[in-house]
């Protein structure tokens, strides 16, 4: 990240703001659409984001700190949006989702599907430092950083979010066993 | 796949699908909005300054006083500063910048998020220019270049670009199987035989100074799932879930491209509180302030 071009930003800037925002916008809607599972509050956490990140850019202290910043402020947008009820998700959606499948053959849609699914139940926190460590690959004490929280709760975060992920597969499967067993 | 190491190896594999790249127009409409927003300014100076003399001291001090003095005759409401309307700082870091319409002759432009009662217009992007008189409590959902919704929590008004529609949008059979044609006329006749809706044949109507056709369709209902009405040129489409939803769909050509006024409400039924008719009647105001141009 050039901290010349945010130090321009902070000083009102708004050409090398665009600039930043041009380097960081695929990241972070990355980060929201995985985070939210929507891609229409992916967008609205992503704008969001980047405007609130413009106003408030004058008072980063650390401008090397830019990225991780400007994630922070993301995350706690992903947070608000995923609390605002919105009856008309299904009303606005882009077709089709682009990206790349696995080689090992994890992708598997039955498996994608039934992730997807437990995903959705796991706590817009537990998703974020989920996301955070496993998408961008950050350690949980850089996570921490990003979130502002201590780095024993991202710890206890991702703990649970696999624990919950395990639980949410295991209901899901366990009426397929079932049928199994009496098949 | 129920170990924790098996799931997480799943689970990091699969959330790694999925799009990578922001779409353009939300970096865009974000840019925009940017043009217009202010910053919060570092206004804090430091507590002491240890190496200053009194009489220095008594100087900063009333360069303070007199800085902010001016501050806030040019930022408090009715001051003579930068003009009634321009975007000040907010003191709390709210998370959504609420655009507000131009005090000016001409109307402020339709930008996601919240809004405040006034007249606006589609941004640049979108193909045609729809101009709207918002009442408060709405806000706008989505505005690109090929769809633009605002909402409230009981009910929404889309402004669609309707590049392709299915005549059967439940998959229900019973239909022919053929494109729907590119006009007014052919979108509102194919939604007008959707099964899986109780629909109106559709009529002649004017909306925002063009003259269309009106239908309504009121559904899904049960076997029909996830229906997409039409689809737009760049792919979005105008889907819906199993909820039972009556749109009242105004359908114009204008200068060969094709949009759809989509009011959407929801019908009271068992255990469903349909849309208020207060709501019902701000929806109603809003299509009757339309005004549309190339």
């Amino acid at each position: 990240m050039d901290r010349v071009l945010v130090e321009q930003a902070r000083r009102g800037d708004r050409e090398a703001f665009a600039v930043l925002v041009h380097q960081v916008s695929d990241s972070l809607y990355s980060v929201a659409v995985r985070i939210l599972r929507d891609p229409g509050l992916a967008e609205d956490a992503l704008q969001n984001a980047l405007v609130l990140a413009w106003r408030r850019i004058p008072k980063l202290r650390e401008p090397e700190r830019f990225e991780a910043w400007v994630h922070r402020i993301l995350v706690h947008a992903c947070y608000d949006e995923s609390r605002r009820a919105r009856p008309w998700i299904a009303a606005v959606r882009v077709l089709p989702v682009d990206g790349p499948t696995t080689p090992d053959g994890s992708d598997r849609l039955a498996d994608r599907d039934e992730l997807e699914r437990a995903f959705r139940h796991l706590s817009i926190e537990q998703r974020a430092v989920f996301v955070l460590h496993h998408y961008l690959g950050l350690p949980l004490v850089e996570v921490a950083e990003i979130l502002g929280i201590p780095a024993g709760t991202a710890r206890s975060r991702l703990h649970y979010a696999l624990v919950g992920l395990r639980e949410a597969l295991t209901a899901e499967r366990e009426p397929h066993v079932q049928g199994g067993r009496l098949a | 796949m129920t170990d924790d190491r098996s799931i997480e190896r799943a689970a990091r594999s699969w959330i790694e699908q999925g799009p990578t790249t922001a779409p353009d127009h939300v970096v865009e409409s974000a840019l925009r909005r940017i043009q217009s927003t202010s910053q919060e300014r570092d206004l804090r100076v430091p507590w002491r300054f240890p190496d200053m003399n009194n009489s220095l001291r008594i100087a900063v001090a009333a360069v303070a006083v007199v800085v902010i003095a001016l501050l806030a005759t040019t930022l408090l409401p009715g001051g003579p500063g930068p003009g009634v309307g321009n975007q000040q700082p907010s003191p709390t870091a709210s998370p959504q910048a609420t655009s507000s319409p131009s005090p000016s002759s001409s109307p402020a432009v339709l930008l996601s998020g919240p809004l405040e009662a006034g007249t606006y217009t589609t941004s640049g992007v979108f193909p045609l220019t729809v101009t709207v008189t918002v009442p408060d409590g709405w806000g706008v959902l989505t505005a690109g270049r090929t769809v633009t919704v605002l909402e409230s929590r009981e009910a929404y008004l889309g402004f669609w670009i309707a590049a392709t529609a299915e005549r059967d949008p439940c998959g229900l059979g019973g239909v022919a199987d053929s494109p729907v044609g590119p006009t007014a006329d052919d979108l509102a006749a194919a939604l007008a035989g959707a099964p899986g809706f109780d629909t109106t044949e559709p009529i002649d109507t004017s909306v925002g100074g063009v003259d269309g056709r009106y239908v309504e369709l009121v559904g899904p209902f049960p076997g029909c799932t996830e229906p997409t009405l039409w689809q737009t040129p760049d792919g979005s489409c105008r889907c819906m879930e199993s909820r039972v939803e009556r749109n009242r769909l105004w359908i114009v050509d204008v200068d060969g491209t094709r949009l759809v006024v989509n009011a959407l409400d929801i019908p009271a039924s068992d255990g469903v509180t349909g849309t208020s008719p207060a709501v019902l009647v701000e929806l109603q105001e809003m299509v009757d302030s339309l005004q549309i141009a190339r």
